[in-house]
Parts: structure tokens; sequence; C-alpha cells
């Protein structure tokens, strides 16, 4: 339980407030590359924010603030140059650095346009991934993490769902909600409507752990049959502060993503490298097959019979933003206690001018995260229900998907 | 309908008989008044205000914990009350 102003703090996510300027100090993917072909515009809400990105004729990519600075019209519509994106109103013209360019309306002799600049941010290209940074400068490095730059074949489910993204981010250090949600409440559903659901997930939990790394906190679990040496306990996997989980197991390496849109909306993304046995494809790494993943019903009900679904579930059910103030929290919450206590900490250390974990100041080739391979003990066969029983059941590659890992598996036999 | 036989009756708080959703309302409305009575101010650690820390509570049994954080020393603590303290004797 927590006090309205301690729950406020930690869930305002938009310029000004404490949060905000917490999580303004990373990093954000916020396109597909695919979505931006040359000389074309997308709309991108971010931590309460409204930013135009482009890529402009010469295939240089920008980010600027969505509202053009002469009569505050939409820079999404606009036309997009040679160098730059013009206003589709009166043909302001705006580069990458924010600089505007031209403005045809003026006279000639007007040195008018050097007064006027646009908010411009950074963008780079990561795994298929465009990615952007609007907090203060020094602009730190854009963090290479396994999962965006390993070889592999990847895919990407995603929706925008109506939460704010904390409720996310406490599901990732909440270990039983896996025997619950995806384990008792999958059986129940599956005996219901007639399916078999996945068995790897109803193992009981008889301990959990967490332990604080330079990117976040390490949770580990060990499940009933197994001992301290099993990958779940020995290597565990990682929160990843202060917006996203590393998961993975049997070949498949995943990145889950939560951008906080606002303060009551999330970008979820599960983002998978595929990598199985030793002879697995390996695609253009700039490359991503995305896809959005229904979640919601016509009649406004949830669809919770695969794996993502039931955590959108748990997570969209608690509202826009969780009422803290009237939860109830046991011994079993414990990761959750810490992952709030660990925002409270690097709050505090934004206050004090300090930069919070996980900010890169070092050039880097890539970050390797620690991640179990057998996850839940279960060996191929999670993979298997992985594909079958979760977000990648819509992708447009899981013909694709399934004979990668049948090969890997017949290759390994 | 009458109480079972050695039991006190059921004390309606709010609202008439069947008024379940508002003794619930009620009920969790006494939890977030006494988190808000009984969460520390003081962090024993370095005696400075919980002013800018944070303070988490939760159940392990029927004992509320106050997990605590304090901005000054950031040190933390937890924090509940020992009603009973269970020890045993040494040998002697």
């Amino acid at each position: 339980m927590l006090t309205k102003e301690q729950n406020d703090e930690l869930t305002q996510v938009g310029p000004g407030k404490p949060m905000g300027e917490l999580l303004r100090h990373y990093w954000y993917p916020v396109a597909f590359s695919a979505d931006l072909p040359l000389g074309h515009t997308k709309g991108v809400r971010l931590l309460g924010e409204n930013f135009t990105i482009y890529r402009d004729g010469e295939g240089t990519l920008g980010m600027i603030d969505e509202l053009c600075p002469h009569r505050m019209a939409s820079m999404t519509y606009g036309i997009v140059e040679k160098c730059g994106l013009r206003c589709a109103y009166h043909g302001w013209l705006f580069d990458e650095t924010g600089a505007c360019i031209d403005q045809p309306a003026e006279p000639d002799s007007s040195q008018f346009k050097d007064r006027v600049t646009v908010g411009a941010y950074p963008v780079e290209e990561m795994g298929g991934l465009l990615w952007t940074y609007i907090g203060r400068e020094p602009v730190p490095y854009l963090p290479r993490f396994d999962v965006y730059v390993m070889d592999g074949v990847r895919d990407c489910g995603w929706a925008e769902i109506p939460c704010n993204w904390l409720q996310v981010m406490e599901n990732s250090v909440d270990p039983h909600h896996v025997e619950w949600l995806h384990g008792y409440y999958f059986e129940y559903l599956g005996n219901k409507e007639g399916f078999e659901a996945p068995k790897a997930f109803q193992k009981k939990h008889e301990k959990v752990a967490f332990d604080e790394f330079e990117y976040g906190i390490i949770k580990r679990r060990l499940l009933e049959g197994q001992s301290e040496e099993d990958d779940d306990w020995k290597v565990g996997h990682p929160l990843m502060f202060p917006y996203g989980m590393r998961v993975g197991g049997a070949g498949n390496d995943q990145m889950q993503i939560r951008v906080p849109i606002d303060d009551t909306h999330t970008w979820i993304a599960f983002y998978s490298c595929h990598h199985p046995g030793e002879d697995h494809p390996v695609d253009d790494p700039n490359e991503v097959t995305a896809y959005e993943l229904p979640w919601k019903r016509d009649d406004g009900t949830i669809v919770t019979d695969y794996i993502e679904g039931q955590d959108i579930m748990a997570w969209v059910t608690q509202g826009p933003v969780t009422d803290r103030t009237r939860e109830h929290i046991g011994k079993s919450d414990l990761g959750v206690v810490k992952l709030r206590r660990m925002f409270k900490e690097q709050l505090a250390r934004v206050a004090a001018g300090e930069d919070p974990i996980g900010v890169e100041r070092e050039p880097h080739e890539i970050i390797e995260l620690p991640c179990e391979k057998n996850k839940f003990g279960a060996g191929g066969g999670f993979a298997t229900a992985w594909l079958e029983m979760g977000s990648s059941r819509y992708s447009p590659q899981l013909d694709r998907l399934r004979s990668i890992y049948q090969n890997a598996f017949q290759a390994a036999s | 309908m009458a109480p079972a036989e050695g039991r006190p009756q059921l004390q309606i708080l709010a609202g008439g008989p069947g008024d379940r959703h508002h003794w619930l309302k009620r009920h969790d409305a006494e939890d977030q008044q006494r988190h808000l009575a009984d969460r520390p101010r003081l962090c024993p650690w370095c005696g400075r205000s919980y002013g800018e820390g944070i303070i988490v509570e939760y159940w392990t049994a029927d004992t509320r914990v106050f997990h605590c954080w304090c901005s000054a020393c950031r040190r933390a603590a937890e924090v509940s009350r020992a009603d009973r303290v269970i020890t045993h004797h040494l040998e002697h």
C-alpha cells in the first residue's frame, strides 16, 4: 500500500514530473524501421509529449516536436523534402537539428528564420527499430543490448494498451503470477474451452529471489523439482530498468518492451530473436517482422487464451493507473516492493544531478545480459509452447518459425 | 436470519442488511487510514524524516510490515509491530 502522493510520483511520466525526468534519461524505440521508408512521417507520442519522426529524401532520420512553431499545425502532415520536413500549412522547412531553413512567405531579406527553431531529438536505427532520446544533453550512447544485435530471425508482436507502464513493470518482478495466470488459469480456461494448456508454466514456486545489477533486477525462481543448479535459479533473467524485461529459453531470446506513451497508455512489444541450434537462419539485422497483437474483442472483453493476452488482462483490468492506496500486497510481492524502492532510489539520484542506473556513457559493441537457457526445466518444449500458445501464434512467419525449431530439434537428436 | 449459536451478530457498519459492497469499501478505507496513521515518520538509521523517501506497506501473515527507504541516508529499513518475542533458553 502506498499513499496517493507516492503513487502519483511513481506513475506520472510527463515533462516536469520527477518520474518524467528520470525516464527522460533513456533511449526509447518509437517505430519500426519498415514503418518509415524514404519520404515518410509518423506521429509519435512518448512520455506525454507529441513528436513527428521522419526520414527525408536523403535518408536522414529526424524527430522534431509535432507542432510547427509558426502557427502550431502538426508537422506529421508535413511535406518531406530532400533535406528536412516542411510544414504543410505555410511551408516552413526544418532540418533534423531543428533549424528553420526556409520561410517562403516571408520577405527575401528577412532573417526571421534564424530566430526560430523547433525541438529536435536524435534518432538511431537498431534491430529494425527506430530509437530516440528526448532528455537533456549530453546524450548517452544507445545501449546495444544483445537481443537487438545478435544473429537470428527477428519477430515482434506489439500492442498499445490503456494503462500506466508501471503496472506492466511490476509484473516483471512478480514470479508467482506465472504459476497462476499462465499455469492454473490457462489450464482452467483450456478445460472450459477445449484446448490443451502448456504444462511448463504450472510448476510450483519453492522460492524466488531478486538481485540488483547494473541494468536493473535479476529475478530468480526455484520451481518444484529443481535445484539451485538449474538455470531458473542460477542464472535467472533481468528486469531492465526502467521499461523492459529480458527473457528467453531454448533458442528464443526476447526483450519485452514497455514504452510509456503517457500516464495511461503503454506501447508493449515482445521482441524476439530466434536462433535455436547451430544452423539457424540469419536475417538482415535491421529487419524485424512486426505485427499488432489482437488483445480485445469487439464486445470489449480481453483475449486470454494466449500468454501475453493473459498478462494484458492482468495489467489493463487494474485500471488506467492502479490505485495503490487500496492494494493489499503480501510477502510474495517483495519483488514489487523492491522495484518501487529502486525507482525511488533512482529518482533521488536524478534529483541530485547523478545519472540513474543503465545510462550508457561508454561506446560499446554489445551488452550481453544474463538470461536462463533452459527455462522452467522444460527444454525445447518451452520454445514450442511459447510459439504456439504465446503472441508468436499471430506472427505472419509462424510456419517459418516452427520449421526453424523443428530443424534444430532434429539436428540435436 | 438469526446468528449461529455462540457467535456474535455481525455488526453492520454501513448501509443496511446485505450492503456488503458498502461494507467492503469501508474496510478498504479503514486500511487506508491505518496506513496513513501508522507509517513510520523517521528513519531508524539516521533519524531524519522519511519525507522524500518511500514507504510500502505489505503483509506477512497477519503482521503489517512497512518497507522504508530514506532518501537522506539512502538506507532501507523494515518496520513492523512486535507484540510478542519468542526465544529459547540456552542450557544452564
